[in-house]
């Protein structure tokens, strides 16, 4: 009978925890776009039509921190778990972000047998997972960085599909941030290769199309070896 | 005719080309950006380097 009871307040400790960071979140998503409303400005492109459903993997290109934010003002309604780096938690203003948004940590000095195990159990759940593959963010905001291929293994282990996504981010106010979004990629059009990396790249390939589609290839700055583009 | 840069390892970066020559993509040119990192006041260096290759498509 006591266990019973101790069980009922554990459950019930974590429910009015979870609903307080609901709560947090959205006030603080809230307050953020109240007084920053037009730096989120967005328009999307693709598959407009596409609503998260079932256990999917959310793989994007990295230009800015606000990535992840983006997404997030585009499904929100579906709870999403976004994958960030362990030194996210040495900052306290982004430990407590991260915290908000339910972030998975990868630490890439480790194994990460815990975090293996939590997207896998995620995506038997029918979850949804953000993931950006490059692992850093491509400061040039142009062209891209190799992509890893740990989300594939999730996806293979879980038959996840995967939804691909350009992010191009504008820094200026009242300029829209452009997302591509992509076909989705199902199990058996990534299981047909047996090697991940060439799966990598088939998916990276996908983005980089993607790009040119939103019209957004011009570097920068002068790259050598580039021809100048229109 | 639509460009973009991939920046790869140099251990793997044949084997990323050519799954990425598999979807069309082409190779236009490429440059090895390398760092070297000193460590115990310069007694232990590590290099440390990464390839740009340009990519063309269309």
């Amino acid at each position: 009978m006591k266990q019973r009871i101790q069980h009922l307040e554990t459950d019930v400790v974590s429910l009015l925890l979870k609903t307080m960071k609901k709560i947090l979140r959205i006030l603080f998503i809230g307050l953020f776009l109240f007084f920053a409303w037009p730096f989120f400005l967005y328009r999307r492109y693709g598959n407009l039509a596409y609503r998260p459903s079932g256990n999917t993997i959310i793989v994007s290109n990295h230009y800015s921190t606000f990535d992840a934010f983006f997404i997030y003002l585009m499904y929100g309604k579906r709870r999403i778990y976004f994958v960030t780096i362990v030194n996210v938690k040495e900052r306290c203003l982004s430990r407590f972000v991260t915290w908000l948004f339910d972030c998975l940590y990868l630490d890439y000095t480790k194994t990460n047998y815990t975090f293996f195990k939590q997207c896998i159990s995620i995506l038997r759940q029918d979850g949804i997972i953000c993931i950006y593959p490059e692992g850093e963010i491509n400061l040039l905001k142009f062209g891209f960085l190799e992509f890893k291929s740990s989300f594939l293994i999730l996806a293979k282990k879980t038959g996840a599909s995967i939804l691909p996504i350009f992010i191009y981010p504008e820094y200026m106010p009242f300029r829209r941030t452009k997302l591509y979004i992509g076909d989705i990629i199902g199990p058996e059009e990534y299981g047909i290769y047996e090697d991940l990396d060439e799966a990598a790249m088939f998916v990276q390939s996908k983005i980089m199309d993607y790009s040119f589609r939103v019209g957004k290839t011009k570097p920068p700055l002068e790259i050598p070896g580039l021809p100048k583009q229109k | 005719m639509q460009y973009t840069i991939l920046q790869v390892r140099p251990a793997e970066a044949e084997k990323k080309l050519n799954a990425l020559a598999a979807q069309g993509w082409k190779v236009v040119s490429s440059s090895e950006s390398t760092w070297v990192f000193s460590k115990c006041f310069g007694l232990s260096n590590t290099r440390d380097s990464m390839l740009n290759i340009i990519l063309v498509k269309g």
